[in-house]
């Protein structure tokens, strides 16, 4: 079944073409939906209120770029749409602000995928939401201003907050020395 | 490496990685996405209801605005001579109405408007209604009842209650101006403040400046052949009504099961349509019509199932003192199975339809064509099963029936007879036909209906004007 013609059957509510698309790119989402929220329950919220708009609005693809990424658009705004219900807070703690260690970066890049997750998802919810727009899903700080309704200011400072802080913990848990 | 180089390695790590999911969610997207799917539609169906109808009321609202009356009153020798001319959507009318005073006319106890007249004389009044435009007109001679051999019905005029006290200040206001014979006067009762209803259409016997509103209230119409002129005029109506008739189903094989619908055709026989349901709409004033509303619908059918060599295992369990099972006795017998059931197939439909109506006498005539949107469907009573044994439909643990949306054409033809002013009698046979099948897709079979009905009910056009 190709793509398109996939897309056609979920269109007209065929299961089997739901189905599909579901194995094809359930897995892939599952990953973003596990990088925004904090606990599996939540994730698992997240993924299904996100397939649902998929499902719901898959009639709005034009055939234009990739399905994936069409997607894991809607999944990501879904997620934010979710968080947005929360009460982001944005922490001022300074103890990582000025934390500056000189980390080996390579011990950073040889964490395993689950490694990662399990890292980004114990981040403080402001510093997680900011990281996750920028770094995995390609954001500018003006549009996470916009997402978030938040300042350019305040989305870079999240960012550098929380690179820091999974800088110091990720390092201090490998006992590498600074 | 680089701050930005470890950011890079985890975001393609994270692309290509599949984390575990639970298949069981699927399903529960699945079906919500489908329910939620499902109240798109129907609140779409609902705003587009809704927006044709606000757009109806609009544009009847701007007719109505743009209708200017003029109404001037003259005596002539022993008659009033009232003139009432309306100019709306480019249209003009013109309504005169002859009153001679010696009529005598009175409102009796029970509210009714009598026009009377004395065996010496005949009461007369000589009415005109024309459409400039095409120079129709409608003519009406009412003459005194008393020496008729047929009376006019419409000699009789029910008045509300609270009418009948401003008529008679209307009165009395007549009587204290007495008009000069010989000159034209126009005469001004705004203060009358009489609130004529369009159920009174005699009201213009009166020369008082009623609150006319649009061109349709100001004709006076012949009670026998008073709808000719149902053109040029716009309202809503609101239909109730209950039918009964005939379901035709059809099954389909979906998964080659041939044998097991023939099967399932042969236990389940139709019975009858039963429905009942209420509309509201609106015709313009070219004839076109467009209605909606709900109707509540059962396809009733009955189940007969015989099975001579039926085996029915059951077991029975022994304890101990302590509630611990000892033994189980599996008892099996073997006997005749009757069993004949009442199925019923329950719909909620919310039609869209769009029609054409004439109006001929006290006839009206016509026919709608539509779609309708199931909202809810329940089934209820035992069938059997693709494992070829019986269940009830209630329990329907294998999820056979949809319980959510499907969607219909239909078309009708509705003939109404009018019993009150503003109330037709009215008979409409319907046919319909589901676009879709009451089962669910995992289901080897596709059941669906078509329905040929009599409906039977009263249309009520508020502020009607025959």
């Amino acid at each position: 079944m190709s793509e398109k013609e996939i897309v056609i059957g979920c269109i007209n509510g065929e299961l089997k073409a739901q189905r599909i698309l579901f194995d094809r790119f359930a897995g892939k989402m599952m990953t973003v939906c596990r990088r925004y929220a904090g606990q599996s329950s939540d994730a698992e919220d997240f993924f299904q209120e996100s397939f649902i708009r998929v499902f719901q609005n898959l009639h709005q693809f034009q055939f234009q770029g990739s399905l994936e990424g069409w997607i894991r658009r809607v999944v990501v705004n879904a997620c934010i749409r979710q968080l947005s219900k929360r009460k982001l807070t944005y922490s001022l703690d300074s103890d990582s602000v000025f934390f500056e260690p000189e980390v080996d970066n390579l011990a950073l890049s040889s964490l395993s995928e689950e490694e990662i997750l399990s890292w980004i998802s114990s981040m403080p919810l402001g510093y997680k939401t900011v990281f996750n727009l920028v770094v995995f899903d390609g954001f500018s700080h003006k549009e996470v201003s916009s997402m978030m309704n938040i300042d350019e200011a305040t989305s870079r400072s999240q960012l550098l907050k929380g690179r820091k802080w999974l800088q110091k913990r990720v390092v201090h848990a490998q006992n590498i020395k600074i | 490496m680089s701050t930005n180089n470890w950011e890079k390695s985890w975001k393609n790590q994270l692309d290509k990685y599949d984390s575990p999911v639970d298949s069981k969610l699927f399903e529960s997207i699945a079906s919500k996405a489908a329910v939620k799917s499902g109240n798109t539609y129907l609140f779409g169906w609902l705003g587009l209801g809704f927006a044709v109808l606000s757009s109806a009321i609009i544009i009847s609202g701007m007719n109505s605005k743009s209708a200017q009356n003029n109404i001037s009153s003259e005596k002539k020798s022993d008659q009033y001579q009232v003139s009432i001319s309306q100019k709306q959507s480019g249209w003009d009318y013109l309504t005169t109405a002859l009153y001679k005073p010696a009529l005598a006319h009175e409102f009796n106890n029970s509210g009714k408007f009598i026009l009377s007249g004395s065996s010496q004389g005949q009461n007369e009044i000589l009415l005109n209604s024309k459409e400039e435009h095409t120079n129709e007109s409608v003519r009406l001679t009412v003459k005194n009842s008393l020496t008729e051999r047929n009376p006019v019905s419409s000699n009789i005029i029910n008045v509300p209650s609270e009418v009948h006290s401003e008529l008679q200040s209307v009165e009395s206001i007549i009587a204290s101006n007495p008009l000069n014979e010989s000159e034209k006067q126009i005469i001004d009762f705004e203060d009358a403040n009489v609130r004529f209803g369009a159920a009174m259409p005699l009201s213009v016997l009166f020369p008082v400046k009623s609150k006319l509103k649009s061109a349709h209230q100001v004709k006076i119409l012949d009670p026998d052949n008073c709808f000719n002129d149902a053109k040029g005029r716009s309202s809503f109506y609101v239909d109730a009504f209950v039918g009964i008739g005939n379901s035709i189903r059809s099954l389909s094989s979906v998964e080659n099961q041939i044998p097991y619908m023939n099967l399932r055709d042969s236990l389940e026989k139709s019975w009858y349509n039963s429905a009942v349901g209420a509309r509201l709409g609106f015709i313009l004033s070219s004839g076109m019509a467009i209605e909606t509303g709900a109707e509540y619908q059962v396809h009733n059918e009955i189940f007969e199932y015989k099975n001579e060599s039926e085996v029915r295992i059951t077991y029975k369990y022994h304890y101990d003192q302590f509630g611990i099972v000892t033994r189980i006795d599996t008892i099996t017998e073997l006997g005749a199975r009757n069993l004949r059931t009442h199925n019923k197939y329950q719909q909620i439909t919310i039609p869209l339809r769009l029609g054409y109506t004439m109006e001929k006498g006290r006839w009206m005539i016509g026919a709608r064509l539509g779609v309708g949107l199931h909202i809810w469907n329940h089934q209820q009573g035992v069938i059997l099963d693709n494992t070829y044994q019986t269940y009830k439909i209630e329990e329907d643990p294998q999820e056979y029936f949809n319980k959510n949306w499907g969607m219909q054409y239909n078309a009708s033809l509705q003939i109404g007879y009018r019993i009150l002013p503003q109330t037709f009698l009215m008979i409409e046979p319907v046919w319909n036909s589901q676009s879709n099948g009451i089962t669910q897709r995992p289901y080897t079979l596709e059941q669906k209906y078509q329905t040929l009905r009599v409906n039977i009910g009263v249309r009520f056009v508020p502020g009607s004007y025959y």
